[in-house]
C-alpha cells in the first residue's frame, strides 16, 4: 500500500437486505487522516491541479518574457522573427536552469501534496490519537449510531453526502461542515463490509422520520435552543486560530518564510556563480561569499525581517477579518435548523435536524469563556460554541460550575 | 580659435617625450600625476592629444613596449583615470574604500577574469601591495595558452583614481617586471625630478 491512499467513491449499492449486528472498531490516526483527505478531496484536487495549470504556466510565461526583454534591452532586433533568428546565439542556460529548478520544484510539490497534507493532519491530531479511538457502531434505517464511551450519537442518513473508500476504511462524508463517520475495514468480516456498503445506499435519504419530543435529560437541565450564525462560526474560527498549537504553527511559518526570503539573495548569487561563464574558482569565491553575509546579504534579510514584523503586527486584525469572512462562509454552508441542547450533571445532549448527540463531561477538555461565547472544547479540534446572547449570567455560572465540578480547566479571555 | 588645443597638444607632447624611444620618459597622466615610461615603451597618440574623458568619465592611455624582448612578450599597459575624485579623508582610506565590500572585490575579480578572456584563471587574487612609494590593489590573471595574461593595479593619488592594466604573453613565473617598474614611478608630477 502506498503512502498516499487512493480515495475513491464507493461502488453503486443495492438496498440493504438484513439488519447489521453492532460492531466495534479501532480508529487510528491514519484512518482519521484518510477520512479528512476524503472530506477535502475535491478542494485538494483542485488546488493540486493549480500547481500545474496556473503556477507553472505563469512562471514559464514570466521567464520567457524576461528572456525577450533581456534580448530587446541588450540591443536585439525588435521583431519576433529577429528574436527567433537570434535564438541560437542567446545564452539560454541560466534561464533554462532556473526554469528547470522551478519546474522540478513544482512537480515535487504536485507529487507530494497529498503526502504533505496527510503529514500535516497527522501532526495536528497526533495528541488526540495516542490511543486508537474505540467506537461501537450500530447501523440501521435511522442512520449511524456511534458510541465512543464519553460521547455517543445518531447521525441520520440525510446528513451524509457520499461514501468514500480508501484502502484502510470507509468514510461517510457529511453534506455540511461536520465530522465524517470513519469505519476502518481491518478486522471486519467481508460479508459485514458488503452489507455496510449496501446500507450506505441510504445516504441522502430524507424519508426517515425525524426524532421528535423533548431531549432526554434530567429535570433540572439547562435547556437551550439556538441557531448557529456567522458570528458563532467566526468565533469558532478565531478560537481555532488562537490555540497555542496554531499560534506556534503561525510563528514557525513566519520563521520559515523569513529564512526562505532572506536566502533569496544568497541563492540568486550562488545561481549566478554556477551559471557564470567567467566563474571564479570556489576557493576564491567562497570566502567572499561568506563575507557578503556581513556586508551585503544582511540588508535584504533586515528588510524581510522588518516587512514580516509589520505583517506580524498586522496579521491579528487581518485574521479577525478573515475569521469573520470564514464565519459567513461556514454559516452559508451550515446545516439549517435549530439546535436544541440540554445541559445537566451528566453532560450535554444535543439534537439538530434529526441527529442526536450526548457528550459526557469527561469528553470535554475545558471550559473557555470569551467576550462573546462560552466554548466547551472536545477532542479532535472540535468545540461546542454557546453564544452569550443565549446565556444569561446564571446559565453561564451553572455551566462553569458543572465544568469545574468535573475537573475541567477554566480559561477566560477577552 | 584653434591655438589653445594645438598649444596643449604641444605641451603634452613635450612632457610625454613621445617617440623618443630607447630611454626612460615621463608621461603626464592628468591631475598632476605622471609616470615614468621604461626604455622602449611608448605612449599612444592619446597621450599627446588634449586631455579628454569619455562619456563615462574615463581617460585611457595605452603604453606599448617596443623593445627586442617585448617582441615575444608583446607587453603593453593601459592607464585608466577618472575625472571624479574618490571620496575619503586620505588616500589610504580612499584606497581601502575601493574594495571595502566583498561584493566589490568579487566584482573586480570577475571583471578581471572576463577582461582576460575565456578560460582565464586567477593567478593572484586581489591584494594590497606596495609598489614604489604607493600602495596599490593588485591582482593577476592567467590567460589560456596563446593569449595575454594581465596585471590589474589600482591606486589613489590625492583623491584621483589611477588604474593600470598591463598585459603580457609571458608565461613564466617572473612577469610584468617592466610594468611594475612603471607603476612604481606613478606619483605626483611635482615629486619627480623631471
Amino acid at each position: 500500500m502506498g503512502v498516499v491512499p487512493s480515495i475513491r467513491a464507493a461502488a453503486p449499492v443495492t438496498t440493504p437486505t438484513q439488519s447489521l449486528p453492532e460492531f466495534e472498531v479501532e480508529i487510528t490516526l491514519d484512518d482519521w487522516a484518510d477520512a479528512l483527505l476524503a472530506v477535502h478531496e475535491e478542494a485538494q484536487a483542485r488546488q493540486r491541479r493549480r500547481i500545474l495549470t496556473v503556477f507553472l504556466p505563469v512562471i514559464w510565461g514570466l521567464t520567457l518574457l524576461g528572456i525577450v526583454s533581456e534580448y530587446a534591452t541588450a540591443g536585439g532586433r525588435r521583431s519576433i522573427a529577429g528574436f527567433f533568428g537570434d535564438l541560437e546565439k542567446l545564452s539560454l542556460m541560466p534561464a533554462g536552469i532556473f526554469l528547470g529548478i522551478i519546474t522540478a520544484g513544482a512537480l515535487v510539490a504536485w507529487a507530494t501534496r497529498l503526502w504533505r497534507l496527510r503529514r500535516a493532519i497527522r501532526n495536528d491530531l497526533r495528541a488526540d490519537f495516542r490511543q486508537p479511538l474505540r467506537i461501537r457502531y450500530r447501523i440501521d434505517e435511522d442512520g449511524v449510531a456511534s458510541d465512543e464511551g464519553v460521547r455517543s450519537g445518531v447521525v441520520p442518513w440525510h446528513w451524509y453526502a457520499r461514501l468514500a473508500e480508501s484502502d484502510r476504511c470507509l468514510v461517510l462524508v457529511a453534506s455540511r461542515v461536520e465530522e465524517p463517520t470513519v469505519i476502518p475495514k481491518r478486522g471486519l468480516d467481508p460479508a459485514l463490509l458488503r452489507e455496510l456498503r449496501s446500507w450506505c445506499g441510504l445516504i441522502g435519504d430524507t424519508t426517515r422520520p425525524s426524532v421528535k419530543g423533548e431531549l432526554p435529560a434530567r429535570a433540572n437541565a439547562l435547556r437551550l435552543s439556538y441557531v448557529l450564525g456567522a458570528a458563532d462560526y467566526a468565533a469558532v474560527t478565531w478560537r481555532a486560530q488562537e490555540l497555542p498549537k496554531a499560534r506556534w504553527q503561525r510563528a514557525k511559518g513566519f520563521l520559515i518564510l523569513f529564512a526562505i526570503l532572506s536566502l533569496i539573495a544568497p541563492l540568486l548569487f550562488v545561481f549566478g556563480w554556477v551559471v557564470d561563464p567567467y566563474r571564479l574558482p570556489l576557493d576564491v569565491a567562497l570566502p567572499l561569499f561568506i563575507d557578503m553575509f556581513g556586508d551585503l546579504f544582511w540588508m535584504p534579510a533586515l528588510a524581510v525581517a522588518v516587512l514580516l514584523g509589520l505583517l506580524w503586527l498586522a496579521q491579528r486584525p487581518l485574521r479577525r477579518r478573515s475569521s469573520q469572512a470564514w464565519g459567513r462562509h461556514f454559516a452559508e454552508q451550515a446545516r439549517p435548523g435549530t439546535i436544541q441542547a440540554a445541559i445537566d450533571e451528566d453532560g450535554i445532549a444535543t439534537r439538530h435536524d434529526g441527529a442526536t448527540a450526548r457528550f459526557s463531561w469527561a469528553s470535554f477538555e475545558g471550559f473557555e469563556r470569551t467576550s462573546t461565547h462560552v466554548f466547551l472544547p472536545l477532542a479532535r479540534g472540535l468545540a461546542i460554541p454557546l453564544s452569550l446572547t443565549i446565556l444569561d449570567a446564571p446559565a453561564i455560572a451553572r455551566i462553569e460550575a458543572l465544568a469545574a465540578a468535573h475537573g475541567l480547566p477554566r480559561k477566560v479571555t477577552t | 580659435m584653434r591655438t589653445a588645443p594645438i598649444l596643449a597638444a604641444l605641451l603634452s607632447a613635450s612632457t610625454a617625450h613621445v617617440g623618443e624611444g630607447a630611454r626612460p620618459s615621463r608621461l603626464d597622466l592628468d591631475h598632476g600625476i605622471a609616470a615614468t615610461l621604461p626604455a622602449d615603451w611608448q605612449a599612444d597618440d592619446e597621450a599627446s592629444a588634449p586631455v579628454a574623458y569619455d562619456t563615462k568619465g574615463y581617460r585611457r592611455l595605452q603604453i606599448v613596449c617596443h623593445s627586442e624582448s617585448c617582441r615575444r612578450s608583446q607587453e603593453s599597459c593601459t592607464f585608466v583615470l577618472k575625472n571624479d575624485r574618490v571620496e575619503g579623508d586620505d588616500d589610504a582610506s580612499r584606497l581601502s574604500g575601493l574594495y571595502a565590500t566583498a561584493l566589490s572585490r568579487y566584482a573586480r575579480l570577475r571583471a578581471a577574469v572576463k577582461n582576460t578572456g575565456e578560460q582565464a584563471t586567477l593567478r593572484r587574487s586581489l591584494e594590497r601591495e606596495t609598489i614604489g612609494p604607493r600602495e596599490w590593489w593588485v591582482l593577476e590573471t592567467q590567460a589560456r595558452p596563446g593569449f595575454k595574461s594581465a596585471l590589474f593595479a589600482e591606486t589613489v593619488i590625492d583623491g584621483w583614481y589611477v588604474g593600470a592594466i598591463c598585459r603580457t604573453c609571458e608565461t613564466g613565473e617572473i612577469r610584468h617586471g617592466a610594468a611594475r617598474a612603471m607603476l612604481s614611478s606613478v606619483d605626483r608630477r611635482d615629486s619627480d625630478g623631471f
